[in-house]
């Protein structure tokens, strides 16, 4: 029994002392991440790509007029940032 | 007030006043352009990779999507600096919002295209061209919505009419401010300190593809 207890305890200290970094890194993570939207918005004010960014999307929505784009999207993207958002909002 | 809206307040301030840069035509500057490759460019290696332009991505919509509804609205919209002609065709789904698969495929397109060698990656040199194309366009002559190396001396003609601000036929280093200087210098073979249209695109063409 008082062995259970022991293994409890350090088993609590080696999760605490595990989640720190995490902890520690989130908003760390935050602040790189507002430095990068900063230094992108300064040269690229348009996140859709201005001109390029325009042609782009013109093409994909005649294309997806004329029945040559899939409507449906898959949610990888989803996924993959439900990931990245999650591992910036652990607090 | 939240203790974080100052500082929203000053982002966009910055943003807006990014946006009417990029209405006036104006172009960033060599030290803007390297800062925002290397903001991307995560393990430092001088290349930006597709995993790396997607985290980038992530960023900037979660940046723009203020309610966090996973969603860029209208309203979002019309606080960001999103063009919202791009944004209408962006959004595939016609239910006036663009979800991150959207945004996601957008950026996507705008990273292949830019990726002119097609090695997958962008090189520092297609990424100051990126830059470059986005205010000035491109030409893209077979209207497969790439950019290939037969088509990138039109597209360099009609960036240097974009940057040839005062008509003259020549380039200065301040017209041409988004440059490296070391570029500039290379470009310049004739050592005359402004670079004319040939050395302009022939300087890129170089670089791209080699002498």
């Amino acid at each position: 029994m008082k062995h259970s207890h022991f293994a409890t305890f350090v088993s609590a200290i080696a999760l605490f002392a595990a989640s720190q970094p995490m902890l520690a890194a989130a908003p760390k993570a935050d602040v790189r991440d507002a430095a990068m939207v900063a230094a992108l918005s300064a040269v690229s004010p348009d996140p859709l790509g201005g001109r390029i960014g325009l042609a782009i999307a013109s093409a994909r929505s005649v294309e997806q007029g004329i029945g040559r784009a899939p409507v449906v999207l898959g949610d990888l993207d989803r996924q993959a940032y439900a990931v990245w958002k999650a591992s910036r909002t652990l607090r | 007030m939240k203790p974080c809206a100052p500082r929203r307040a000053v982002l966009a301030a910055l943003c807006l006043s990014s946006a009417a840069q990029l209405a006036a035509g104006e172009f960033p500057t060599a030290n803007q352009v390297r800062a925002a490759f290397s903001a991307i460019d995560a393990n430092r290696n001088g290349i930006l990779f597709q995993a790396e332009w997607d985290r980038a991505s992530f960023a900037l919509f979660r940046a723009a999507d203020r309610n966090k509804d996973d969603f860029i609205d209208r309203e979002e919209l019309a606080a960001s600096t999103v063009a919202p002609d791009t944004f209408r065709r962006a959004d595939l789904n016609s239910d006036n919002r663009l979800s991150i698969t959207e945004f996601a495929q957008q950026r996507r397109a705008i990273f292949e295209i830019c990726d002119i060698d097609r090695t997958d990656d962008l090189s520092f040199v297609e990424f100051e061209l990126l830059v470059v194309m986005e205010r000035a366009g491109w030409v893209d002559a077979n209207q497969n919505g790439r950019i290939e190396i037969s088509e990138l001396s039109a597209s360099l003609i009609r960036a240097f009419g974009a940057l040839d601000l005062d008509r003259d036929g020549v380039l200065t280093s301040a017209e041409a401010d988004y440059m490296r200087p070391e570029a500039f210098k290379r470009f310049d073979t004739n050592r005359d300190g402004k670079l004319s249209r040939e050395e302009y695109v022939e300087g890129y063409r170089v670089e791209m593809i080699g002498g």
